[in-house]
């Protein structure tokens, strides 16, 4: 009896927060979307060269890079959150640019938390088939820039399953972008923020109806890059 | 392969005997569970004075630090045996609907309008008058940093917007949601102004470039309630121990205890108690 009631007033929280403030879930939803599409975006950029760079050839402290690597991987994204925040805040290196408290910083802290897992699986990738197709290439007389394409275009699998890995990392990442975001309403709350604020004014119902948003969403993204994936 | 397989039984047998073994131990009939606002745990008043009671009966008590909203919530699910929180509406609600057995007035204090020291808006020459200096925030918009969390502080600047007739929602207020010592750190930062209670701020203001600037004002009161929560399951001995942890927090001796706290570090308490209350007639 008691599950049905609260299944039921799910829906009705649903409804609720879609009915009574539908500009603001829609900010939320949107500020979300943003801050961790171009926190995937930038750390692609990043971490398609490194990865391939590290994964394809020897040098003098690759070991070491290796190992640096897979511990940020296992980083707990509040200690970036805090590193972020020391650097940003107004009296941190960085704090003159008044960037604290604004989604500009978000997606900094996200791109740190990203970035390690991409590059991660990127390296993989490489080192498992990547010498291949790079000598292939070679052979072929491509040159550098067009070697390095014909390498993302033929680990694409690889290459969408780390994208998938950096947007789930940075979709469902509460601690750090609540610490250097500061859950501001209409300017920094995210989803995942908004579920931990729920929470802490008692409305679970909301936020169980937030976490299915959230869940949505992800699933939706996935479908697309699953598609993307087995073109 | 053989191996691998033995090692994963032994890794499932370990796990079975942790998962049972924290099971066993799970002795609950000497601990209290005690929730409260963040500004009382926020200003460390609690671990100071708890630790003498659980040597003085052998009770822990166990403290969730949740916004007043959780708080109630999680009361009302039977959670929690005694609340502490400072939302007197909400308290006596609580009292009538049947959730509590009694609320008593533990301490209190003041909320005080806070800013950077350097004050650029002169916003001093509204000591006394909080509703003045809530006004000329809104209408020169100046920035203000809201709890946004319907806890007892957001209530009182609710209050105060709805009694002035305004809806503070322009483009420098920005509602967190989060707990005060977040709200105090983001104020910090973004040079702004906002409401906060008197243990927080000063517990907090050596790592803060703020002043008070707003105070004395009757609206600013902020009066704490102890609350003994009705337990559903009939636990007699969980009933007898909350009695024991509020007489025990109500009596002469800690209530001076509370009065004093800060007093060495801050140079002013930080909760203030009923005098007539600490000086003998209690009860």
């Amino acid at each position: 009896m008691s599950k049905i009631y609260f299944s039921n007033s799910v829906v009705i929280a649903m409804y609720n927060i879609f009915n009574d403030d539908i500009l603001n879930v829609l900010d939320i939803i949107y500020l979300s979307l943003y801050i961790s599409i171009v926190a995937v975006i930038i750390s692609l950029i990043i971490s398609l060269p490194a990865g391939i760079f590290i994964g394809l050839f020897e040098f003098k402290f690759k070991k070491t890079i290796e190992m640096i690597l897979f511990t940020f991987m296992g980083m707990p994204p509040v200690v970036i959150g805090l590193l972020v925040f020391l650097i940003f805040s107004s009296s941190g290196v960085l704090g003159e640019y008044g960037l604290i408290y604004t989604p500009t910083v978000m997606i900094i802290a996200q791109i740190c938390l990203i970035i390690p897992i991409v590059t991660g699986l990127i390296m993989n990738a490489a080192k498992d088939k990547g010498k291949k197709i790079y000598e292939t290439a070679i052979l072929l007389g491509a040159n550098r820039i067009q070697t390095f394409f014909i390498l993302i275009k033929e680990m694409r699998i690889s290459v969408l399953s780390a994208v998938i890995a950096g947007l789930g990392r940075a979709f469902s990442e509460v601690g750090a972008v609540m610490i250097v975001g500061g859950n501001i309403r209409g300017h920094t709350r995210v989803i995942t923020t908004s579920i931990v604020m729920e929470i802490s004014m008692g409305n679970y119902k909301t936020a169980v109806a937030f976490g299915i948003i959230l869940l949505v969403i992800i699933f939706l993204i996935n479908i697309m890059l699953y598609k993307l994936q087995h073109k | 392969m053989c191996k691998i397989r033995k090692v994963f039984i032994y890794i499932i047998i370990l796990i079975f005997i942790f998962i049972l073994s924290t099971g066993c131990s799970n002795k609950r009939d000497s601990e209290l569970i005690l929730a409260t606002g963040t500004t009382v745990v926020n200003s460390g008043l609690l671990s100071e004075i708890i630790p003498e009671f659980t040597t003085m009966t052998g009770i822990k008590v166990k403290v969730l630090a949740l916004g007043t909203g959780q708080a109630l919530k999680n009361a009302k699910e039977g959670n929690v045996d005694v609340l502490l929180i400072h939302s007197k509406e909400d308290e006596l609600k609580f009292v009538n609907d049947g959730y509590g057995v009694k609320r008593y007035d533990l301490m209190y204090n003041y909320f005080i309008f806070v800013g950077p020291a350097h004050d650029p808006d002169g916003m001093k020459k509204y000591n006394g008058d909080i509703s003045m200096a809530l006004k000329h925030i809104n209408i020169n918009n100046i920035p203000f940093i809201s709890r946004g969390d319907n806890s007892g502080t957001h209530k009182l600047e609710k209050k105060i917007w709805n009694e002035l007739g305004i809806d503070p929602s322009n483009t420098n207020y920005f509602e967190t949601g989060r707990g005060m010592s977040a709200v105090l750190f983001t104020t910090h930062e973004m040079n702004a102004y906002t409401i906060s209670d008197e243990a927080t701020f000063y517990s907090m203001k050596e790592q803060l470039d703020m002043v008070e600037l707003v105070r004395d004002d009757k609206k600013l009161l902020n009066q704490y309630g102890l609350i003994k929560v009705i337990q559903k399951s009939q636990n007699r001995s969980k009933e007898s121990q909350a009695d024991e942890f509020i007489n025990w927090l109500l009596s002469k001796k800690t209530l001076r205890k509370i009065s004093e706290f800060g007093k060495n570090k801050y140079g002013k308490s930080l909760y203030m108690v009923d005098t007539i209350k600490m000086n003998g007639k209690n009860e």
